[in-house]
């Protein structure tokens, strides 16, 4: 069953100049994004920086107003929602964030941290939020004996722990990762991963990963978005993205990923991507990509490409793929 | 050994920061060769020492730092035993340049980056005449695949973006034909995309200029696409050095066999990953034995006790472990 669904979203940022802020300009953060997560369901969004992919994050958080589209929740338009619906959603969507140290409040005890979000939302006592706090922590392999410890005194991979522990605390629907393991090292990554694989099993939880990492991306995720500035590119089921990438940018993103076994490094063709993003306030007329395209046609400078059904839940908006 | 081909020896290298929370052994008994056109790639997390061994190199450590015992022979000469004038005359910049993970780290932001680079062109090679240092810094922009070097070169870091502002640095570094290039995370901030553009070009440049290379990295997959030998570390210690294809297809330490495991792979499918329990140790507060003792499976007395050394397991394969090298007391 469907979650959450995300329709046409659009996130512009004004550019203000000039002494009375005139608006001569918009960041086209995310234009026209579509996509929907079900229930018990890890979908990740994969894209380099400034493509959107944690702007629509904050949006689904109700950190930034979208400038245009809907993004239904449970059936309902969370753009509109109010008072006890409102707090209802705050409740079912929570957030892990790239640095655990500043997200959790340094000076708050761990206990306390995980506590909170209970006495925000339940007619609890103090001792009955952080006796569940605690039950909370050891479920995502903290000791008790941290409890009382503030975040100064944790690793990074503890802090990011707590963390989850306050995300997991008042049983989410969907919990938005976004960057959940870039900090960490790779020892410690790996922990953090099957948490997270254990918690989604266990409580039937929905993610929405934000990822720059393709490796993390794939062992996680059911099913993968791909973004290039501001518009979803490709989106499939994890392993078909990774085993059969149609658009040339996901063919290309993937090929630059480094493999650290050198058997398979002989087998890869690598494409390689001419030049940088360009800016998202002025993008490429037609598909966003053609400047930078390996497999440009004279059709791409000139229209954008529709999303185009390919496969059995396989997108790819690329002229490649239209029919003749 | 023949010294015929080595360019840098490091000789049990012992490098101590003073913190106010006390003593930090950030690098104990180091020692490697770097050989004419080779490079070598030190992989490890954070706190492994990785980035010490760079900036002990090119003696630009930060002022708490003492190299408490150690050699950096280059060229048949101690570098440690040179004065700081000889060091930054003859040396660092000169003949053993650096890159950082952020490139803004080698320019004065006040400045352009064409200032930047005709200053070093300057000082390092004596080129006096306007137009032949002009002439120097723009076909450096272009060798490092910079369009349009005449407006690079007018222009300050802050226009630049993160992957032309690295190949600026790469230029800087690399203007006064040095003979070896370190890179401290060269390609951590970058994009994937990006990442790829700045790898082939080191790789190109190494072959054009006949570098030799010491790569920092705390990532495997991009230590496999730039390096013929692999130095592991983990808190300061060396733990296994090989070539490339050695280390990662048939490792030996039982850190660098549970690191492999543990890196999540975009090329191939795996099944659950296999992680390593606890967490890196506190660097002031150091296990008195193999610093990976804590969280080894292996781990049995003489680790707990001695710091393992490094030992020839195979030809040219040095691991420093008890219990899989052992005999590693000398």
């Amino acid at each position: 069953m469907t979650l959450l669904n995300v329709v046409n979203l659009k996130k512009y940022f004004p550019i203000r100049k000039g002494l009375f802020g005139r608006v001569v300009g918009y960041v086209k953060a995310v234009d026209n994004v579509s996509f929907s997560i079900s229930e018990n369901e890890v979908f990740s969004l994969v894209g380099e920086s400034g493509s959107g992919k944690t702007t629509i994050a904050r949006c689904i958080l109700k950190l930034y107003d979208p400038t245009d589209g809907k993004i239904i929740f449970e059936g309902k338009d969370i753009t509109r929602l109010k008072g006890k619906d409102l707090k209802d959603y705050h409740r079912k969507v929570q957030a892990v964030f790239q640095n655990p140290f500043l997200s959790l409040n340094p000076r708050m005890r761990i206990a306390d941290i995980v506590a909170e979000p209970l006495l925000a939302h339940m007619k609890i006592s103090r001792n009955e939020a952080r006796k569940t706090a605690i039950k909370v922590l050891e479920r995502v392999g903290l000791s008790a004996s941290l409890a009382r410890r503030f975040p100064s005194d944790l690793s990074g991979g503890q802090a990011q722990r707590v963390a989850i522990a306050r995300a997991l605390a008042l049983k989410p629907k969907l919990i938005v990762l976004d960057e959940p393991t870039s900090a960490l090292d790779v020892s410690v990554q790996a922990q953090i991963l099957n948490l997270l694989e254990d918690l989604s099993r266990e409580y039937k939880l929905s993610y929405l990963l934000i990822s720059h990492d393709l490796s993390v991306v794939r062992y996680i995720s059911d099913r993968v978005g791909v973004m290039y500035l501001g518009n979803i590119v490709e989106e499939a089921l994890t392993e078909v993205l990774f085993e059969s990438p149609l658009h040339p940018y996901t063919q290309a993103l993937l090929s630059a990923v480094p493999e650290p076994d050198p058997s398979l490094k002989k087998l890869r063709k690598r494409i390689m991507l001419p030049g940088e993003p360009p800016s998202s306030i002025s993008p490429p007329k037609g598909c966003r990509l053609h400047p930078r395209c390996p497999r440009v046609m004279d059709v791409c400078s000139k229209g954008e490409p529709p999303l185009i059904e390919v496969g059995e839940a396989h997108k790819v908006k690329c002229w490649l793929y239209a029919k003749k | 050994m023949t010294s015929g081909n080595v360019i840098l020896n490091i000789k049990d290298l012992n490098v101590n920061y003073f913190t106010l929370e006390g003593v930090v052994k950030a690098v104990r008994g180091l020692s490697f060769t770097l050989r004419k056109g080779e490079s070598l790639c030190i992989v490890g997390e954070s706190g492994s020492g990785k980035s010490t061994v760079g900036l002990t190199i090119i003696r630009a450590l930060p002022s708490n730092a003492v190299i408490t015992s150690g050699e950096v022979v280059f060229n048949d000469v101690d570098l440690l035993s040179l004065s700081e004038e000889e060091m930054s005359n003859k040396i660092r910049g000169k003949e053993i340049s650096m890159i950082f993970q952020d490139p803004a780290a080698t320019f004065n932001p006040l400045f352009t980056i064409g200032q930047t680079l005709s200053d070093v062109v300057r000082h390092h090679l004596g080129i006096k005449e306007k137009d032949k240092v002009r002439e120097h810094v723009q076909s450096m922009l272009r060798t490092v695949g910079l369009p349009d070097p005449e407006r690079v070169a007018r222009s300050y870091p802050h226009e630049l973006s993160g992957g032309m502002l690295q190949r600026a640095a790469i230029a800087v570094a690399l203007s006064t034909n040095p003979k070896v290039l370190i890179a401290d995370e060269p390609t951590t901030m970058l994009d994937v995309t990006l990442q790829a553009q700045i790898l082939d070009l080191l790789r190109k440049l190494k072959e054009e200029f006949n570098l030799s290379m010491i790569f920092i990295t705390h990532n495997l997959g991009v230590a496999a696409e730039v390096c013929d030998k692999i130095l592991v570390m983990y808190a300061g210690v060396p733990f296994e050095e090989g070539s490339c294809e050695e280390v990662l297809l048939r490792p030996i330490h039982p850190y660098t066999k549970k690191l492999l495991e543990c890196v999540p792979r975009a090329h191939r499918r795996v099944g659950r990953l296999r992680y390593i329990p606890g967490m890196l140790p506190d660097p002031k507060n150091l296990p008195r034995g193999c610093p990976f003792a804590p969280r080894c499976e292996r781990a049995t007395e003489p680790c707990n006790e001695r710091l393992p050394k490094m030992v020839e397991v195979r030809s040219g394969h040095r691991v420093a472990c008890h219990i899989l090298a052992p005999g590693g007391e000398h």
